[in-house]
């Protein structure tokens, strides 16, 4: 019977490839033009929605000092680029399961977690920067200013790169999900709409009622959406440190749970086969 | 044949399609159920993100919470009927790509029924079942209405089902648009989702003509809060109009379209 990989790292020596799935994630990325100029067409038209959504809503009622049309604008423009630059990969895992694919995979020295999450985040990192970009210039279009001030601009960056590899590790579980329900489709529609509504994606969480508020707040989620845009409501240093204490917390918790997933799929595969 | 006679053939053929298609659908009755039930959890935690929102605001430009309400009602019933009984069509444009319908050149009918009735997508039967959800307790509507909003909602699954037929028909005129034709699609649901009384004239133009999203989404919500009869006949009218349009483009593309050698596969 062939030794199955249990998704955790085997060697250190077979991480360094790692940097090339980085690298082929990104050219596969950018080698898809059609598809970048879909997404970002399609972030656009996100960012106009919501333009014009948050200047037909009566922000006064709020009574909330600074925020107006413009900073929701810029609020959503980093919330929407997390999660578009993140899209479906899930989808790649799923079919590797059903095609019986990942058995292959999982024989090579790399633990096929570790190549298929590098080569994500080659990937996710192309578009992060193309959505950035797109967004900068969508936002100074549509608002005449760019409301990222100079001091938080590092801060938003690496934050986002921590919510874009959370959200990853949970799409690399729910692909993984395919191993016991098939498809994992379904499970992936709940997931994307709480990190809608519990990640804050539209409306800050500190505009959230009570127990939403706590609640969301209280979630993984606000560390995928909330975090990185919440330096654009609040830059001030106590409020990142506790931010990025935050996702960093979280990205312990997911990333073991997604090492325990891939170990669970992993054995299955072994008992049962793909 | 008489031209009634053509007509029921017809009828029996669609009915027969139906028939095969929703039998396929329940195939795997736990994952057709499942996926129901998760599309229906799933509209309802999307209301949340509304709930939420008119909590801090009292109004959208006159929209209440009850509005949005109707609106998603309307929009899940016109997407779920539309990929419940017609999910093939969200496959029309990798069909046309790969060369798929040479398959269909071999059968004596139409090929766009054949194409669009060969899949069912079981998700859709959640999607209406929270419509009801939506229009009769969280919309406030009465069983009164309910036969205008599902006149108006199927007419507006027509209209969807038509603009995604039309987006599909791309790769006969640019063979590499597959993906373009899937961000279509995206664009559309996105757009109608969400309330469009927000946008300026211009806009609007755009949503009643070449995108036309608001008679998915704007101008049925309309016709049910203004209990508008001529709103209703309009988006009746669209339905019309953009189904004849779907079939036209579909055909004219048909004209362009370069045989993949798949009917081999027939053999």
């Amino acid at each position: 019977m062939p030794r199955v990989d249990p998704g955790a790292p085997r060697a250190w020596a077979t991480m360094k490839a790692l940097p090339a799935f980085i690298v082929m994630g990104q050219r596969r990325a950018a080698a898809d033009r059609a598809g970048s100029v879909g997404l970002l067409a399609l972030y656009w038209l996100i960012l106009m929605i919501f333009w014009a959504l948050w200047q037909a809503t009566p922000l006064h009622e709020v009574h909330r000092a600074g925020l107006d049309a413009t900073r929701l604008f810029w609020y959503m423009a980093v919330t929407e680029c997390v999660i578009l630059a993140v899209g479906f990969p899930y989808r790649a895992v799923e079919k590797d399961i059903r095609t019986g694919e990942i058995a292959a995979a999982l024989m090579r020295p790399l633990p096929y977690a570790a190549a298929i999450l590098a080569e994500w985040t080659g990937a996710a990192g192309y578009r992060l920067a193309l959505l950035g970009t797109g967004g900068i210039a969508a936002g100074f279009w549509a608002t005449g200013t760019v409301a990222i001030p100079l001091t938080v601009a590092p801060a938003l960056l690496l934050s986002m790169i921590i919510a874009t590899v959370l959200a990853l590790l949970c799409q690399l579980q729910l692909g993984y999900t395919a191993a016991w329900v098939g498809t994992p489709a379904p499970l992936f529609w709940i997931w994307q709409k709480l990190t809608f509504v519990l990640g804050g994606l539209m409306i800050p969480l500190t505009l959230y009622p009570p127990p939403f508020d706590r609640l969301a707040m209280a979630s993984p989620f606000a560390a995928m959406v909330f975090a990185p845009a919440s330096f654009l409501l609040d830059g001030a240093a106590p409020t990142m440190i506790a931010t990025f204490a935050l996702q960093l917390f979280w990205l312990a918790v997911i990333g073991l749970a997604t090492l325990l997933v891939a170990r669970a799929a992993a054995a299955r595969f072994a008992e049962q086969g793909i | 044949m008489s031209a009634r006679g053509r007509i029921w053939n017809r009828l029996a053929y669609v009915a027969a399609l139906l028939r095969v298609n929703l039998a396929g659908s329940f195939a795997r009755p736990i994952f057709a159920a499942t996926s129901a039930a998760m599309m229906f959890a799933n509209n309802l935690i999307l209301f949340l993100l509304w709930v939420i929102y008119f909590a801090d605001f009292s109004s959208l430009r006159g929209w209440g919470l009850q509005d949005l309400a109707l609106l998603l009602g309307i929009v899940a019933w016109a997407f779920g009927l539309t990929v419940f009984l017609a999910g093939g069509l969200r496959d029309l444009a990798t069909t046309i790509a790969d060369g798929g319908l040479d398959v269909h050149f071999g059968r004596p009918r139409h090929p766009l029924p054949g194409l669009l009735l060969s899949r069912s997508i079981p998700s859709g039967l959640g999607d209406m079942a929270s419509a009801f959800l939506f229009w009769l307790w969280l919309g406030g509507a009465g069983i009164g209405d309910l036969p205008l909003l599902l006149a108006v909602s199927t007419a507006a699954a027509i209209v969807l089902g038509a603009t995604l037929v039309i987006t599909q028909c791309l790769p006969f005129w640019l063979p590499g648009a597959a993906a373009l034709s899937e961000e279509l699609f995206n664009m559309l649901l996105l757009i109608v989702f969400y309330p469009q009384n927000t946008y300026g004239f211009v806009v609007r133009l755009v949503l009643f003509t070449v995108f036309p999203a608001a008679y998915i989404g704007l101008l049925p919500v309309e016709a049910v809060r203004d209990h508008s009869l001529v709103e209703a006949l309009i988006v009746l009218a669209a339905a019309i109009g953009y189904g004849a349009l779907a079939v036209w483009v579909f055909e004219r593309g048909l004209r362009r379209y370069t045989s993949g050698n798949r009917v081999l596969e027939l053999r």
